[in-house]
């Protein structure tokens, strides 16, 4: 019963939530002018001519609230507006990058929390020790790490100097061409599923052999930080007095650090975890752009530079509705692991 | 009657950013089988890093640095006397929980969150006593093969677990049983005798004196009172029938109602399972109603250790005439208190540890530590006031 | 008169002894990390260069010591030599001019940027965690609403709106850091409220402006201040992202996350000498690199230091 209530609740809180976001994004629309606002409410490319009319088909030269409502109907009915970089309407858009983007989160996501989670015990068990000092190390240079730079970097060396080893763009010509023939059946638009569901060996190995840099780079930054907040959360557990009774019972050492330190550092990382996969869409922005991968990055990055108004609002939109998400789910990864929580 | 634990000239040091803390400078004490032993003190006079000196869970910066502490590993009326300082990491984990246990002060902090109260108490088995588990799964398995009414996929399923205990008992490191636990339908080992372990540790539940068991196991710490929690504490560091029993404060933080059934129950098992206890506290009151014997122990010494009512009746030592008399009492019109404090053990008096505060200090004790002697039968003292 | 002088100062050094201590401590304790000196070392190195700067590269352009002088118009990236130590850019921008203004342009940012979002998150957490009630509720609601965007898209969002500019990036890293401070203060002013010494405090009839100064906020600067100087290098990475996507400072001005975007078509050199042009991508980028690196080990020091709980370990 309990259990049920606290899902609830937590959905609901996402509204509030959602509505300040809205609230920030009309906010930010009152800073352009009615023709560039015009934009956000054509759906073709013909109708960015009669753009006066437009302007007056929508009121937007009516009062602020009213204005506010009008669009927020709209939004609610899908019509998010017209993005030129992308020549589609946005929501559409959408659907389109986002397989690229996906590929991209789904092999970096478990890659920094499980590689994150593994570094951070070590150090704290073996603390003060060369391990702790070499991966404290590393976690302080990877976050001080410029996203950009490290990307280019990489391109330099494992592209330019070891001769295309590790490639930008996310196929090569040959798997590109496969990919859009006629006997590639497109399942999810993601290229490695995708591959593998065709019995494609070399394109699926392909497409990894151009996620390889891309993964790199998104994953070093966020590794680092899952890295020191699981260190710290770990040592924090074995100060605690189970860990003393546990040794006390005649427990040996894996099992006091794995079965009861573990258990309990995980709570707090778990917690950041949810938030890597809404980190990634900022990280994103800058890995597609460099690797040149068409992902919502890549889109969006144009978008900001060319003035492409409902694509940036859009995102604005769509990263306020996954981060609520990821809330939502943290939470409810919280509550199963911590008895506490779960049985108040 | 023979000794069960015997401390001799123990030492312990902290190595720490202000210094060198010399906690324990010579502890010497010892304890009869079937005994209890109060260790008494204020807070800072290392009773706590005695008890975890004992056990070797002295956490770092400390380090024992000299000493012996014999333990006898007796089978039956058999004694072998063992230093424990001497032996293995190894050979520490099967003796801790097993034949030396430990309880603290704070039940809510011993207890693991995450984990049932039944996955803890089950530990205990699961650690010292695979091999028991064993032996009841197979007598419990072949009694389930045994009811006519059991279909023969089921027989099958048994048979096949019982087998794989039978392994286990003979060769507890045996590939098959590792294989044993791929399989699809066949509980592994490790999942059979954890049933049997969780049963045990509801009947040791009731013996506690916790109502409804089969529930509390299923519990997790934070969903039960201090007092309960406390005996779940207890449950566990008695699962395994420990010959010795070291309680570090364990009522300290209990209300005073739990803490008398708290300090019957301990009474009660000891008696049951013939336990030697070493009960450390501050609490004189508490330490007399327990006790045959007590030490009181100060600046990381042993200063007196004699029975319970010799103690209190004929107290030798300075320290302990001084404690007693400021034990508030019905008509005590003024407090009294020793004067000076407790020294900073990092640069501790010289000679006797306790000569600043003395009222009978002499020259020689500023100069010379007392060494502990019997001066009266079974009445020790460390002072050289009683040079006989 | 000349007595109860001497007592008034006898009493002040009794009363300052055990905090004289304490930062002995301190100070022994910064001494003893390597890393944390090494913090430091790398931002008074950076100081010093933002110093003297003029001195170091003379401004070519008197009134504009920002825009990077151009030494010629071909797009092709010069290798360093003597006259450009550290090379040139496309379009022969000097990068040894370009990275020494740039670190002033890195102060400017990381200093005014974590500045203000200090002073508007103490403010308005102070006021959310003091008088709570509807002015909590509000607040945090904003807060929450800011701080379910990523930095990000939220700034990226923020100057396509207000126009490309260092300013208005500026702005935007304002608008978009604030609310992870007001959030941490008012966390940590409602912990502190409910401590004992508080309540001990207001017992003994200390009044309420009295215990906001001597109690609350010293222990709840702390993890404020270490937020900050991990932030400056966090803002600083953040800027150079929306000025290396084309989003920030101009062409041509001093900034390192610009310089790096020159290098973007020349990541790989010609097919003899691939890394013919590794000075247009490596060398602002090691600057970014330092300046963070060196924020980031001095705010973790200050971490490790100042965190009561952890200091005697």
């Amino acid at each position: 019963m309990k259990m049920t209530t606290y899902i609830i609740r937590r959905i609901l809180l996402i509204i509030p939530v959602l509505i300040g976001v809205s609230l920030i994004i009309f906010m930010l629309l009152l800073l352009f002018s009615p023709e560039q606002r015009a934009s956000l409410f054509i759906t073709d490319v013909k109708q960015l001519r009669h753009i006066q009319s437009v302007i007056e088909k929508h009121g937007l030269n009516a009062p602020i609230y009213v204005q506010y409502f009008k669009w927020i109907s709209q939004v609610l009915q899908g019509n998010l507006g017209w993005s030129k970089t992308a020549e589609q309407p946005v929501l559409r858009a959408f659907f389109y990058f986002l397989p690229c983007t996906l590929e991209l989160a789904i092999f970096s996501a478990p890659l920094i929390i499980l590689v994150g989670i593994y570094l951070g015990s070590l150090a704290a068990v073996h603390k003060d020790r060369p391990v702790d000092h070499a991966s404290r190390f590393f976690a302080i240079v990877g976050w001080s790490l410029p996203t950009f730079w490290l990307g280019l970097m990489l391109l330099m060396i494992f592209y330019g100097y070891f001769k295309g080893l590790f490639p930008p763009e996310a196929l090569g010509v040959k798997a590109s061409i496969m990919v859009k023939s006629e006997e590639f059946r497109r399942f999810t638009g993601i290229n490695t599923i995708d591959a593998l569901l065709n019995g494609k060996w070399w394109v699926f190995l392909d497409a990894l052999r151009h996620l390889v840099l891309p993964v790199i780079t998104l994953t070093v930054v966020q590794c680092a930080m899952v890295m020191r907040i699981m260190r710290s959360s770990m040592l924090e557990a074995l100060s605690k007095g189970y860990i003393l009774t546990a040794r006390a019972k005649g427990a040996d050492e894996k099992t006091v650090v794995k079965k009861h330190a573990r258990r309990n550092a995980m709570i707090p990382v778990v917690t950041v975890s949810g938030y890597v996969f809404a980190m990634l869409m900022g990280g994103v922005v800058i890995t597609e752009t460099i690797f040149n991968r068409k992902g919502l990055g890549w889109w969006w990055a144009r978008a900001a530079v060319q003035l492409d108004i409902p694509a940036v609002l859009g995102a604005v939109l769509f990263n306020g509705l996954i981060f609520s998400l990821t809330n939502l789910i943290v939470d409810l990864l919280y509550a199963y692991f911590d008895p506490r929580v779960r049985l108040g | 009657m023979e000794k069960i634990l015997e401390v001799k000239d123990l030492k312990t040091n902290f190595y720490t950013y202000e210094g060198v803390v010399k906690a324990l400078e010579k502890v010497s004490f010892k304890i009869e089988r079937g005994d209890t032993l109060g260790l008494v003190g204020e807070t800072g006079c290392g009773k706590s890093v005695t008890s975890l000196s004992i056990i070797r869970l002295v956490p770092p910066p400390g380090k024992i640095e000299e000493g012996e502490v014999i333990f006898n590993l007796a089978k039956g009326r058999k004694s072998r006397y063992i230093n424990l300082l001497n032996q293995s990491e190894a050979f520490m984990q099967a003796i801790r929980g097993n034949e030396i246990s430990m309880i603290f002060q704070e039940p809510s902090s011993a207890l693991n969150p995450v984990y049932t109260i039944g996955d803890q108490i089950a530990e205990s088995f699961l650690f010292h006593r695979e091999k028991e588990l064993l032996r009841e799964a197979i007598k419990k398995i072949q009694r389930e093969i045994d009811v006519e009414k059991t279909s023969f996929l089921k027989k099958f399923k048994l048979k096949t677990e019982k087998k794989l205990c039978e392994i286990a008992l003979k060769n507890p490191n045996s590939p098959l049983v590792k294989i044993f636990s791929f399989l699809p339908f066949i509980k592994s080992k490790e999942k059979i005798i954890k049933r049997i372990a969780i049963q045990k540790s509801v009947n040791l539940l009731r013996r506690m004196g916790i109502p409804n068991p089969e529930k509390v196991v299923e519990r997790y710490p934070h969903q039960l009172s201090g007092g309960m929690q406390q005996r779940v504490v207890i449950a566990i560091a008695l699962a395994c029938h420990p010959k010795l029993l070291i309680a570090d404060e364990p009522t300290s933080n209990l209300d005073v109602t739990i803490q008398a059934q708290i300090l019957d129950l301990i009474r009660s098992l000891k008696e049951e399972l013939n336990t030697s206890v070493l009960f450390i506290s501050h609490d004189l009151g508490v330490v007399a109603e327990m006790c045959k014997w007590i030490a009181v122990m100060y600046a990381g010494n042993i200063c007196e250790l004699t029975k319970m009512e010799e103690l209190f009746e004929n107290p030798l030592h300075p320290y302990t005439e001084a404690l007693l008399k400021s034990i508030p009492r019905r008509g005590t019109r003024k407090l009294e208190s020793i004067k000076g404090s407790v020294p900073n053990l990092v640069n501790p008096p010289s000679g006797c540890r306790f000569h600043p505060r003395c009222p009978k200090a002499k020259e020689k004790c500023t100069k010379e530590r007392p060494e502990i002697r019997e001066v009266y039968k079974d009445h020790f003292v460390a002072c050289h006031f009683y040079k006989d | 008169m000349k007595v109860s002088a001497v007592r008034k100062k006898e009493r002040l050094k009794k009363r300052l002894e055990p905090r004289i201590k304490e930062l002995k401590f301190s100070l022994a304790r910064i001494r003893k990390s390597p890393l944390s000196l090494i913090g430091l070392c790398i931002i008074l190195f950076f100081v010093i260069i933002a110093l003297l700067a003029p001195v170091i590269a003379p401004p070519k352009y008197p009134y504009e010591p920002y825009r990077i002088p151009r030494y010629g118009y071909s797009t092709t990236p010069h290798p360093p030599s003597w006259e450009h130590p550290f090379g040139t850019t496309e379009g022969q921008y000097d990068i040894f001019y370009g990275v020494i203004w740039g670190t002033r342009t890195a102060f400017r940012i990381g200093f005014m940027v974590v500045g203000s979002i200090l002073v508007i998150g103490i403010i308005l957490g102070s006021f959310a965690g003091y008088y709570g009630g509807i002015i909590d509720e509000i607040i945090m609601r904003i807060v929450d609403t800011f701080m379910s965007l990523p930095t990000l898209i939220l700034a990226m969002a923020l100057v396509t709106a207000l126009g490309r500019s260092l300013d208005n990036v500026m702005i935007a890293l304002i608008v978009v850091g604030w609310p992870a401070y007001a959030r941490l203060v008012r966390g940590e002013i409602l912990s502190i409220r409910e401590e004992a010494y508080v309540e001990a405090a207001r017992a003994i009839g200390v009044s309420d402006f009295g215990i906001i100064f001597k109690h609350i906020l010293p222990n709840a600067i702390y993890p404020v201040l270490i937020m900050g100087s991990l932030d400056i290098g966090a803002m600083v990475l953040t800027a150079a992202a929306l000025s290396f996507l084309g989003l920030g400072a101009p062409v041509g001005y001093a900034d390192w996350g610009q310089m790096v975007s020159f290098a973007r078509n020349w990541i790989v050199g010609p097919p003899g000498n691939p890394l013919a042009y590794w000075h247009t991508v490596t060398i602002p980028g090691i600057f970014i690199l330092l300046f963070v690196l060196g924020w980031n080990l001095l705010g973790d020091a200050f971490r490790d230091i100042l965190d009561p709980k952890m200091r005697r370990k």
